[in-house]
């Protein structure tokens, strides 16, 4: 029974990414491996503390790539995380309670950078999955278990990614008598999977937030503040990367599982600090 | 370290200046403090001139029934001058005394202090509650005007991406606490570097606003994130009335009529009935301009 962490859809371009993020749960876990699922073969030469590369050739479907990523997970029990993050604060402790939880566990809530809530129904693709599903799924970090069956889950969310149509959905599931129509999207987004399966699967798939999400997306922050939709936040947020590695946007330390989209702000000097704190 | 005499009260500032006779407010605000609250002990804080002006523009022994204790302090106030708005019509610019207001920690006489400012007239014993706790420290962070406005969104925040405004206009907090000193301490330093604290905050104005340093000090004290170290005081929201608002009547201390122009139509205004409510009337000379007949209801 193992335990460990793997980072999805790395490939050269997001190395830098990848590294810091790799470093950044080193910081707060000495003990569980790591792993990467990569699209582009041999990046394991370039990172430290690395565990597991494994390969995966990239689906023409983002979603099924996703969910196939995680079914490669080498580790029994897995947190996953995305290339577009970093660890600022984690207790490794959270492990206890997830191995006691269901299959998949997500995080029910995530903030922005000031301590504000997100809400699911201020962005689009968030209030489909609410109008459908009756709420949103955050999946930046995921839990699962696969000696209490994830991977039954995975694989239907590949299945039905691979194969989804969304006049036949229509079709399946109109309510004919009633006229009414389900929002079945055109394309469908893994966020949008996982909220299904969560619909349909609820015993199997918890919503715990082991970590403290920040999340500085275009679309989740932009109906909050419009000028996040006009330009990267590193040009109208003032931050900061002191010289021991913390981050501070307009005043308030970023501390928690910080996703941060665009790498406008890792220039040299914020590189510099960060790196020194993980050695 | 604490030099407390009583158990809890309630602590006024005022210093007066050319232009606004900040002990005649105090007088309102404590007898308003005296009929609603139950924690109702009031020491008024205030210096040389402000006092001698007291003395003579009222009998000994009503200041004695207003006060119940005096502390009187030979200082020099620092230079900090701000505008008021007197209606959407006048507009005046006078000395404002508020850069020793932290000093509150050290010079309250109680063990369980709420300090208000003169301008928060008492209509209520909401604020009772706070004494029955084991706060530290509290303030008020949200705010609604009598118009039932939102605050400015500089009233809100310190700026429209920072950190969130707390108000200054009622402080309580415990004098064996620790966090309280520290908070105190923190505000000191604020005013000690305001325009770096200004620069790093993003805040605007010449003015030294007590509102920005004390939000400053909660947000350091809270790690830089949002955090519940610092309590709201109960009712959670205070009502404010805007220096454009004139005071039409007061038909008892408690119960005012007020004339709201809309902030974006100064012509349009409307009336707003404020009674057994707490409110900060931020324009004071609009308060004073009742005096005369505030004193026959308060001494009668």
């Amino acid at each position: 029974m193992t335990e460990g962490y793997l980072i999805v859809n790395c490939n050269m371009k997001n190395l830098t990414r990848v590294e810091l993020l790799v470093k950044s749960i080193r910081l707060f876990d000495k003990e569980r491996p790591i792993s990467i699922i990569a699209h582009e073969k041999n990046l394991k030469k370039y990172l430290l503390y690395l565990d597991q590369e494994i390969y995966i050739e990239p689906s023409k479907i983002l979603s099924a790539t996703y969910f196939h990523s995680l079914l490669a997970s080498p580790y029994t029990k897995t947190i996953a995380f995305n290339p577009d993050q970093i660890l600022t604060n984690f207790n490794p402790d959270v492990w206890e309670n997830l191995r006691g939880m269901n299959s998949i566990v997500i995080p029910k809530t995530r903030s922005s950078f000031n301590g504000e809530l997100l809400d699911y129904s201020l962005y689009t693709e968030g209030s489909v999955e609410q109008k459908s599903f009756g709420e949103g799924s955050i999946i930046d970090a995921i839990f699962f278990n696969k000696d209490k069956g994830c991977d039954y889950v995975f694989g239907m969310s590949v299945l039905i990614a691979s194969t989804y149509n969304q006049n036949q959905y229509i079709d399946f599931f109109a309510d004919k008598e009633n006229n009414a129509m389900p929002p079945f999207p055109k394309y469908i987004w893994p966020q949008w999977l996982m909220s299904l399966m969560y619909k349909i699967l609820g015993l199997k798939i918890t919503k715990f937030d082991f970590v403290n999400l920040i999340d500085l997306s275009i679309r989740e922050n932009s109906f909050v503040n419009d000028n996040w939709s006009k330009k990267p936040w590193t040009e109208f947020l003032s931050y900061w990367v002191n010289d021991q590695g913390d981050i501070k946007i307009e005043n308030y330390i970023q501390l928690g599982l910080v996703k941060y989209n665009t790498s406008a702000w890792l220039t040299e000097d914020t590189l510099t600090n960060l790196r020194k704190k993980f050695i | 370290m604490s030099n407390s005499e009583f158990d809890s009260g309630v602590l006024l500032i005022a210093y007066n200046n050319p232009t606004l006779e900040y002990t005649k407010l105090a007088c309102i605000a404590a007898r308003s403090v005296k009929k609603y609250m139950k924690h109702n002990h009031v020491t008024l804080m205030t210096d040389l001139p402000s006092y001698k002006q007291l003395q003579s523009s009222m009998a000994s022994e009503l200041i004695k029934l207003t006060f119940d204790n005096i502390i009187v302090e030979d200082i020099e106030h620092e230079r900090n001058t701000r505008s008021h708005r007197d209606s959407p019509w006048s507009e005046f610019v006078t000395q404002f005394n508020n850069k020793n207001k932290h000093t509150i920690f050290h010079k309250s006489p109680y063990k369980k202090t709420l300090m208000i400012d003169v301008d928060y007239l008492i209509g209520n014993n909401t604020l009772d509650l706070i004494f029955e706790t084991n706060s530290d420290l509290a303030m008020y962070k949200d705010a609604i005007s009598v118009r039932n406005y939102e605050p400015r969104i500089w009233e809100q925040k310190l700026h429209p991406d920072g950190i969130d405004m707390w108000w200054s206009t009622a402080v309580y907090w415990r004098s064996d606490s620790e966090l309280a000193k520290l908070f105190f301490g923190v505000w000191e330093h604020v005013k000690e570097n305001y325009n770096y604290y200004k620069w790093l905050y993003k805040f605007p104005g010449v003015l030294f606003r007590t509102d920005y340093a004390v939000s400053i000090a909660v947000h350091i004290l809270n790690g830089h994130r949002q955090g519940n170290l610092i309590h709201e005081l109960p009712g959670k929201v205070m009502r404010f009335s805007e220096q454009i608002d004139d005071i039409a009547e007061f038909k008892d201390i408690n119960d005012m009529i007020l004339v709201c122009p809309d902030p974006k139509e100064l012509w349009k205004s409307i009336a707003s009935r404020v009674k057994n409510e707490n409110v900060h009337v931020m324009n004071k000379m609009a308060i004073l301009r009742h005096y005369p007949k505030i004193k026959q209801m308060i001494y009668d």
